[in-house]
């Protein structure tokens, strides 16, 4: 495990820690009052001293920990399913294999490791085991109690990689093509090249967004991409992603160097550890601006296209329309640029239906007059129920409820309430 | 050479090495007699396969890895192999079959190996079984000599 590259003073670190002592003290209040105050402690990096504690705040595993005491407790207790069982049993031994919690076969960080595994494979028998979950749960368990680690993961995989781990992994690759429609925007060369080349973002955005990074980064950025992405969600991930695009395949003598597929791939796969250093990609991130509207925008779109795609295959017709549909909307999506809020968020409520689209445009407009104000508020969530702070009252989510549910059509705000809208500084 | 696979540790070092559960895809280039071959080790976990499909574009060989010791999920082979050829993309590719763990006591003959992959009745595709032992390396070269010169570059 590396050293953090950025020494801070000890007296600095002391300061810190009072303040995050003080937060977590009374954390609602400040998570009420002055969440702006508590992204930018995140974002200078939370004590290593308080980090579990912080975590458990920040995405509500505690909440949920204290709601259901005795859950874990239960999950711990059933064998599991052998199906799922089979193949987490597979994996132990090779997460962090160098890492001296996990290295030991049939150790206490693999045996942990097991049994938070097997309880969300109870938990959510839908999604059961998928082997980017490891990493995410080691990183997690590397910090706290295997209880403590499994209410924080459940929070994970149900607020901030939503769908990422269900069968089909339909939720990753729309964050690819998102992704993809990002660099258009930021990078637009770039952008250009990997088009032409066929690179496909899930050639190489998979393992970092499924694993949080956990794989990618130096173990020092992993924590601070954490802390940021504990509080500010998926968007972070957006970030990292662009900061190593730009460095490796940024400028137009870099895009020289690599003149085809595999060579493009082989930068991305082998970032330049200057880039991944702790200080420099956290000072770039802080410069990219990923706002939520742009990806609230470009992932409603992605949806619907995804949607009208699938659904063309069940029915030509229904399909044509909602592909007629998308295109206005496109249209109307370049003359609201740059987007006013009523109007976005018209745009973005009518592309959500289309997404869903089995009612005539009539019906939409008097339903969208309707959920206009609801719309709004970036913490509908996929399951159109507005998203609870996850520090506040988290609940379980139903999984029997998400069987049918189609793509979501929003990110859900792991802290929807309580904070303004960002603004990346 | 695009290649698509999962044995690449073993060809790339020469020994085996303790590898990770593969998120997304690994992609090393493996030089054989003159041939250098980009090889994309794609995750198998069935959970992840239907990312599968992005890494077909371009690709002139699929180096299929069949655990013969593992007689029960030889359907399962069958069928996601049929799925990875009839897509579209993967029309031209030629088809590796590395009939693996040959080591191991019960493991199903190369032969065996053929008729439960459904291989004599696929038209389209030049296909060849290899039978091999990853973890010694046997049968790898092989199969890439096959793969080398059957390549129509």
């Amino acid at each position: 495990m590396s050293l953090p590259d950025i020494a801070i003073p000890v007296a600095v670190l002391r300061k810190r820690e009072m303040k995050w002592l003080d937060m977590l003290d009374d954390w609602d209040k400040w998570m009420t009052k002055k969440p702006k105050k508590v992204r930018e402690r995140c974002r200078k990096g939370i004590p290593s001293s308080l980090r579990a504690r912080a975590w458990q705040r920040l995405c509500g595993g505690k909440k949920l920990m204290e709601k259901n005491k005795l859950t874990f407790q239960d999950l711990d207790n059933q064998k599991g399913d052998p199906k799922w069982v089979e193949i987490i049993v597979k994996d132990l031994d090779r997460q962090f294999p160098f890492h001296e919690m996990f290295r030991e076969k049939g150790g206490t960080g693999q045996q942990d490791l097991f049994r938070l595994l097997k309880a969300y494979s109870l938990y959510n028998p839908r999604d059961g085991y998928c082997q980017a979950m490891a990493p995410v749960a080691g990183v997690l368990l590397m910090h706290m109690t295997a209880e403590e680690a499994f209410w924080c993961f459940v929070q994970i995989c149900d607020r901030y990689l939503t769908g990422y781990y269900s069968p089909g992994l339909e939720a990753v690759q729309v964050d690819g093509e998102v992704l993809h429609a990002l660099l258009k925007k930021v990078l637009p060369a770039t952008y250009k090249h990997m088009r032409k080349h066929c690179i496909d973002p899930i050639l190489y955005m998979t393992e970092w967004f499924m694993c949080i990074f956990s794989r990618t980064l130096p173990w020092s950025s992993v924590l601070r991409v954490w802390d940021m992405f504990l509080f500010e969600g998926i968007k972070v991930l957006f970030r990292v992603s662009l900061v190593i695009l730009t460095y490796t395949l940024g400028t137009r003598d870099d895009i020289r160097k690599c003149p085809g597929l595999y060579e493009s791939m082989q930068v991305l796969k082998n970032i330049p550890p200057e880039c991944l250093r702790e200080e420099y990609l956290v000072e770039e991130m802080l410069k990219i601006h990923v706002f939520e509207k742009d990806l609230e925008s470009e992932h409603s779109l992605t949806v619907a296209r995804r949607n009208a795609m699938r659904s063309r295959q069940l029915s030509k017709d229904s399909a044509a329309d909602m592909l007629k549909s998308i295109e206005a909307l496109k249209k109307k999506k370049k003359k609201v640029r740059p987007p006013q809020s009523t109007e976005a968020d018209e745009t973005r409520s009518m592309i959500s239906l289309v997404g869903y689209g089995n009612e005539s445009p009539v019906k939409h407009k008097k339903k969208r007059e309707k959920k206009k104000t609801k719309e709004r508020d970036p913490g509908v969530s996929i399951y159109n129920q507005t998203v609870k702070p996850a520090w506040s009252e988290p609940e379980l989510i139903n999984v029997e409820e998400l069987l049918d549910q189609t793509l979501p059509n929003s990110y859900p705000d792991p802290m929807a309430n309580g904070r303004e809208k960002d603004r990346p500084n | 050479m695009k290649v698509l696979k999962a044995i690449l540790y073993k060809l790339k070092l020469g020994q085996s090495v303790t590898t990770i559960p593969t998120v997304g895809f690994n992609v090393e280039t493996v030089s054989y007699k003159k041939v250098n071959f980009n090889v994309w080790d794609v995750g198998g976990q069935d959970k992840i396969r239907p990312l599968w499909r992005h890494y077909y574009t371009g690709t002139q060989g699929l180096i299929f890895v069949v655990d013969c010791a593992d007689v029960d999920r030889i359907e399962e082979a069958k069928q996601e192999l049929h799925r990875i050829i009839n897509d579209r993309e993967m029309k031209d590719t030629l088809i590796l079959i590395f009939a693996n763990k040959q080591d191991l006591p019960g493991a199903l003959k190369p032969h065996e190996i053929q008729e439960k992959l459904g291989l004599p009745k696929i038209r389209e595709h030049n296909w060849y079984v290899q039978p091999s032992c990853a973890t010694t390396g046997d049968g790898l070269y092989e199969g890439l000599t096959w793969l080398t010169s059957n390549h129509k570059s």
